[in-house]
């Protein structure tokens, strides 16, 4: 959801700025009115647009005021422009909202530089590091804008240098109103969108800004050192395959909180692991489940087999993983207990499509999924395995043990694992 | 599943009798933003794949892909001289953008 909010609100930023840039070049109003309709559409996808908004509104206010600055000089598109902007923030002003929860507008200055340069920095690096990368994009991207100023190049690249300020402005703008939460809150991974646009503008500008034939030697020194940078940048970005697992671990917590849910047997864990707004999730919830909405849209083939008897089970054969640990959980709605198990299933190279659980008398009472890579049987077994290991949750058995059975892509029939587990006689209190 | 703080998005639009759409739910705050449009695609998507991620991936990938071709395509216009600081540009600016938000 968030990329769909926040993707959508830089995509009509940046054609917003692309049409104010026009409007400087050509001089035409009727670029001046794309670039308010796309500010417009803007602020109505998210309120990080509010930026270009006021963009145009001091460049109008100061053409008005210096009319040869360039661009149109068209007083009705003019006052149109700032009227429109000045309805539309002042409407959004006037139903302001700041939700109870939330913490109180800061201005402390030393915790906003540093809210804006973690913000910033969060792009290319994580921890200490980002402060100083923050503040690296913003000096390089100043002093290109500053070096094309100079050149008399700012006219042909103002679009960049527009849409240069978008993340800083944001950031700051964010950090006031979110520094309670504590420094760290600017490193949320939905910030980045903003700042990759800061990143690709500060990019643009800085190659912009390279002098093309450098006479001195100094001079072809600093170019050829920018480009190994860039280079530099390049590959380590591109290698840097962190927030992948990340946000595979987090879409894998997702999968079981899903499982759980759909069984009504979900725990504090499944929630605060899908959701770090339980409040709100749990006031939804009835509505999802009414109308079917995901995840009660689609089942496993495992889930599908909840209840009923799984003789495979107590085949003996080939196993093909094994159950490694099982542990009780309390469930979130009415406090009853629930088992969540884990382990590995591997046939052929190939990990399980899903996970039975069943109890001592071999009807199916959970389910699990693939998940994770287990880089410790990769190691033993020398080859890559893809995600065979796998999570599941249960109903509490009434029988003393409980067993699992994978099933594999393409098989009819479940496939038993090794080690059945010992339930505790106590795990029901 | 939704992700985050964006669960408040569907409370009053989709319904337990289906969708309902209607202005003042559209313009009702989600924490302190307005935000019709992602509110009208969070819909579509609804209506599509049964509100899946997958459908929201899907579109946040198109408009991401928009979003760098644009901006490529505007870089042209003056890095069109120097193709080595454009070619440069266009897999930085791939490499920022594969990043997810």
């Amino acid at each position: 959801m968030s990329g769909a909010i926040w993707l959508t609100a830089d995509l009509f930023v940046i054609a917003s700025a692309a049409c104010f840039a026009k409007a400087i070049t050509t001089g035409l109003p009727s670029w001046l009115v794309a670039a308010l309709a796309f500010g417009v559409l803007g602020v109505l996808a998210y309120s990080t647009a509010v930026y270009i908004l006021l963009v145009l509104l001091i460049y109008c206010v100061a053409k008005l005021g210096r009319p040869t600055l360039p661009g149109p000089s068209a007083t009705p598109a003019l006052v149109g422009t700032i009227a429109t902007i000045v309805i539309v923030l002042g409407l959004g002003l006037a139903n302001r909202n700041q939700p109870p929860s939330h913490p109180q507008l800061q201005f402390d200055i030393l915790g906003l530089g540093e809210f804006v340069l973690i913000y910033l920095g969060n792009a290319l690096t994580t921890g200490p590091l980002r402060i100083v990368v923050g503040l690296v994009i913003l000096t390089a991207g100043a002093l290109a804008i500053r070096s094309l100023a100079h050149d008399g190049r700012l006219k042909e690249t103002l679009l960049f240098a527009v849409l240069f300020l978008f993340a800083p402005f944001n950031a700051l703008m964010t950090g006031i109103g979110r520094l309670g939460y504590g420094v760290k809150i600017a490193a949320t991974s939905r910030y980045q969108s903003v700042t990759a646009t800061t990143v690709i503008a500060t990019i643009t500008l800085i190659l912009a800004a390279l002098p093309q034939d450098p006479a001195s030697r100094r001079a072809r020194m600093l170019r050829n050192a920018t480009f190994v940078v860039l280079i530099c940048c390049a590959v380590i970005i591109a290698v840097d395959r962190s927030y992948v697992q990340n946000y595979a671990a987090r879409n894998g917590r997702k999968v079981i909180a899903e499982i759980a849910l759909r069984q009504g047997i979900e725990g504090d864990r499944h929630l605060t692991g899908a959701t770090p707004s339980r409040r709100q999730f749990e006031r939804v919830l009835p509505v999802l489940r009414a109308v079917r909405h995901a995840p009660f849209h689609w089942h496993s083939r495992c889930e599908g087999l909840l209840g009923q008897s799984i003789p495979e089970a107590a085949t003996a054969g080939p196993a093909t993983g094994r159950i490694e640990t099982l542990s009780t959980y309390k469930q979130a709605d009415d406090g009853g207990r629930a088992i969540a198990l884990s382990g590995f299933a591997e046939r052929n190279g190939t990990a399980a499509e899903c996970i039975i659980i069943v109890d001592g008398s071999s009807t199916a009472i959970g389910a699990g999924a693939s998940i994770s890579e287990r880089p410790d049987l990769e190691r033993n077994e020398g080859r890559s395995l893809g995600r065979v290991g796998w999570q599941a949750v249960a109903a509490l058995p009434q029988t003393a043990t409980v067993c699992a059975v994978a099933l594999f892509p393409g098989e009819a029939r479940p496939l038993p694992l090794a080690d059945c587990k010992p339930v505790a006689a106590d795990a029901g209190g | 599943m939704p992700d985050a703080d964006y669960w408040g998005n569907i409370s009053g639009l989709i319904t337990e009798t289906g969708v309902k759409l209607d202005l003042a739910t559209l313009f009702r705050h989600n924490n302190e933003h307005i935000v019709p449009i992602p509110k009208l695609i969070y819909i579509a998507n609804y209506l599509l794949t049964s509100g899946s991620n997958t459908g929201l991936i899907v579109y946040s990938l198109l408009v991401g892909v928009a979003c760098t071709l644009l901006l490529l395509l505007l870089a042209k216009d003056i890095l069109a001289g120097t193709p080595p600081r454009l070619l440069l540009c266009a897999v930085l600016f791939r490499s920022r953008c594969s990043a997810p938000s």
